[in-house]
């Protein structure tokens, strides 16, 4: 099976983030980037179909500049086979669209059974790519699972979403794009082993140009949206410890539950 | 508010500017401002390091800076009344050359003429002391038992909490934006909360010193460099007694850490820089040098690793005391990777400095910014990591 999985490099979901005096940008200076989360378990999920069926192939596509290399190694280390890097300058200011239509344009070329991405980058939140990039492909996406399971024939794949109050099992053919969710697997951590052995595999670079991409197709010409502003959420207030009997000091909590944070 | 005058204002509050103002305190001069411009204390290099105390140096000055502190480290737990914080489970230097068997046996000479025990040791002895370790290239190495390493953010924070119980004041969020001088001396801080009047600063801003010197008109040769440390998940054949294993001729470096491995060093050529990102390249190099002197290590998974600043100095020493035509400006910088194990002499010898007049622990004039107008005469410290 001919497995793609599609990363992003993000900022530390631990770093501090300060916003560029005036604009729509982060202050970049200072910051960690790393593998996004949910994408961990899609590599993982790759990874575990492959040890489990045999005869597998796990690609890695990733779009950004020249430190996303480090993301794509982590992936490498793990275990997956082989990536390309949609690098160029072009690229940059790509929203959602932009980025799935890039993303879509490189896998017209490539053969594949099923695509995996996270659910959703913890930079931007949007959770979009997986979707466009499926509507565009014009392959059936199933977004945020949390169980995959495989036909026995690899032909169909059975996921698991979770719903308010339920689980949604849904049966879909291949090739297919499904978006992953946390609960899905416990992904691994590269062994030292492993980042040896990703050092030998293929890091294949490609640019607007191979992909017959214009100027206006992509970057924030080709993009459907535009960040006008950009701001931090407000400062959390400190907590409030209600003192006193258990009896009053509920009867308090109840009291401000209702009439301060206006939540019951 | 922030006071709008001090005795002492020290800028930075990583361990060098904490140790400072806790030594500082304890000698009796407890107006004293400790200015961070991060959340936290120890935001900077502080938090990055691996923790590292050793004695085994090249250089006098820094074996006797060395010596000092650990005198201060034994009896830390019980002066600032915490639980046990420094493991005294030695430093182990593997030598793999002829070249280096020579330049440690010169340097154990002058550890034991200054009264520090150190062994010579043979590969069969490195094997008996730790089984794990890959003794068929090494030529031998050295060992002294009362190095060791050391709990950072403890010793952080037990400075800390002291000097703030002494009466020290330590402003966080608070980042120095200028320094003014009047006639030649530092009369005023400029910070993004309000100024403070001081005849007496003391610069304490680790990779960032050589910003603040700037800011009152002194050049400091000292340059950020990134550092990168890696945390291996438990493995079970770790006893709790590992000392600190440098693997002297690739630099690559390891202790016990929460069941594991904490591994650092060995890494590329770099040009000075502030950034503190993860690098990849240098985990490969890293990978590849920890598998050779330690082959149980290759299915051991990366936990996490991080990247931080060394603050590096010409000769690798850092610049203590004060500078010429500035008065009232003190540095405690450029500690070149060896900032925390050089923490609590520091603090001793500034509080001195700045109380006395003097520092009578240690003489400082080898550290004085001065050694640097002679190119010629600086004699760089070997045993860098
Ligand atoms: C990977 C790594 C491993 C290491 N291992 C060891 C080891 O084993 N043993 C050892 O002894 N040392 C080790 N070190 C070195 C050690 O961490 C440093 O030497 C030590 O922490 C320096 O402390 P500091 O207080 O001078 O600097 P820092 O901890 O960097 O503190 C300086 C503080 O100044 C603040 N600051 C800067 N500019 C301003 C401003 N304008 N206004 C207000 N505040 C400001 C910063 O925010 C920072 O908190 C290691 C370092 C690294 C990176």
């Amino acid at each position: 099976m001919k497995i793609v999985v599609c990363i992003k490099q993000v900022p530390d979901t631990a770093a501090i983030i300060k916003i560029k005096q005036g604009s729509s940008s982060i202050e970049t200076e200072g910051v960690q980037y790393v593998l996004n989360p949910y994408d961990e378990y899609a590599v993982e999920e790759a990874l575990r179909i492959k040890e489990k069926i045999g005869d597998s192939e796990v690609a890695v596509l990733s779009m950004g500049q020249n430190r996303t290399k480090d993301a794509i190694k982590t992936c490498l280390a793990m275990g997956a086979d082989k990536a390309i890097h949609l690098i160029d300058d072009l690229f940059e200011g790509s929203d959602s669209y932009a980025t799935s239509l890039i993303l879509a344009k490189t896998l017209r070329d490539i053969e594949y059974d099923l695509i995996l991405c996270g659910k959703q980058g913890v930079d931007d939140d949007a959770a979009q790519v997986g979707p466009s990039l499926a509507e565009m492909l014009n392959i059936p996406h199933v977004s945020v699972i949390t169980r995959l399971d495989l036909s026995d024939d690899n032909k169909k794949a059975i996921l698991h979403r979770e719903v308010e109050d339920g689980t949604e099992i849904i049966e879909t053919s291949l090739p297919a794009l499904f978006t992953c969710q946390k609960g899905l697997n416990e992904p691994r951590l590269p062994s030292l082993k492993g980042i040896m052995s990703a050092k030998k595999k293929e890091i294949r670079e490609v640019n607007s140009e191979a992909l017959g991409l214009s100027r206006e197709e992509i970057g924030s010409a080709g993009s459907k949206t535009e960040v006008a502003a950009l701001s931090l959420p407000p400062q959390r207030k400190g907590g409030k410890i209600i003192k006193g009997e258990p009896q009053e000091s509920i009867r308090e909590l109840v009291r401000l539950l209702r009439e301060e944070a206006k939540i019951i | 508010m922030i006071k709008v005058s001090s005795d002492v204002v020290i800028i930075g509050g990583g361990i060098v500017g904490i140790s400072i103002a806790y030594h500082l305190a304890k000698k009796g001069c407890s107006n004293v401002i400790v200015l961070e411009k991060e959340r936290l204390i120890g935001s900077g290099s502080t938090s990055k390091g691996a923790g590292g105390i050793r004695q085994q140096f090249s250089s006098e000055i820094n074996i006797r800076l060395s010596m000092e502190s650990v005198k201060i480290f034994e009896q830390l737990a019980d002066e600032l009344g915490c639980k046990d914080l420094f493991y005294q489970n030695g430093y182990l230097f593997l030598l793999s050359t002829e070249e280096e068997m020579e330049s440690f046996k010169k340097n154990v000479i002058l550890q034991r003429d200054m009264g520090l025990e150190v062994d010579i040791l043979s590969p069969d002895d490195v094997k008996s002391m730790i089984p794990f370790v890959n003794t068929d290239d090494l030529l031998g190495a050295t060992f002294c038992g009362t190095d060791g390493y050391a709990d950072t953010d403890g010793v952080l924070q037990g400075f800390a909490r002291e000097a703030k119980r002494l009466g020290v004041e330590i402003y966080l969020q608070t980042e120095v934006e200028g320094i003014e001088v009047k006639n030649g001396k530092v009369c005023r801080i400029k910070t993004g909360r309000g100024d403070i009047e001081t005849h007496m600063l003391v610069n304490a801003a680790g990779p960032y010193s050589a910003i603040i010197g700037k800011m009152a008109g002194i050049d400091l040769p000292v340059r950020p460099f990134r550092r990168q440390i890696f945390i291996t998940e438990p493995m079970s054949f770790i006893p709790d007694s590992m000392p600190m294993v440098i693997d002297f001729h690739t630099r690559f470096y390891c202790r016990k850490e929460s069941g594991g491995l904490l591994m650092g060093g060995g890494e590329k050529k770099e040009l000075s820089s502030f950034d503190t990102n993860v690098d990849w390249d240098s985990l490969e190099i890293l990978a590849e040098k920890g598998i050779h002197r330690i082959p149980a290590i290759k299915d051991a998974k990366i936990k996490r690793g991080w990247a931080g600043l060394y603050s590096i100095t010409p000769d690798f020493n850092p610049i203590l005391g004060r500078v010429p035509r500035v008065e009232g400006f003190i540095c405690a910088v450029g500690f070149s990777g060896h900032g925390f194990m050089h923490s609590p002499v520091t603090g001793k010898l500034i509080s001195e400095l700045i109380i006395d007049g003097e520092a009578s622990t240690i003489d400082l004039s080898p550290l004085s910014i001065n050694r640097f107008e002679d190119k010629d005469k600086i004699v760089p410290e070997q045993n860098v990591i």
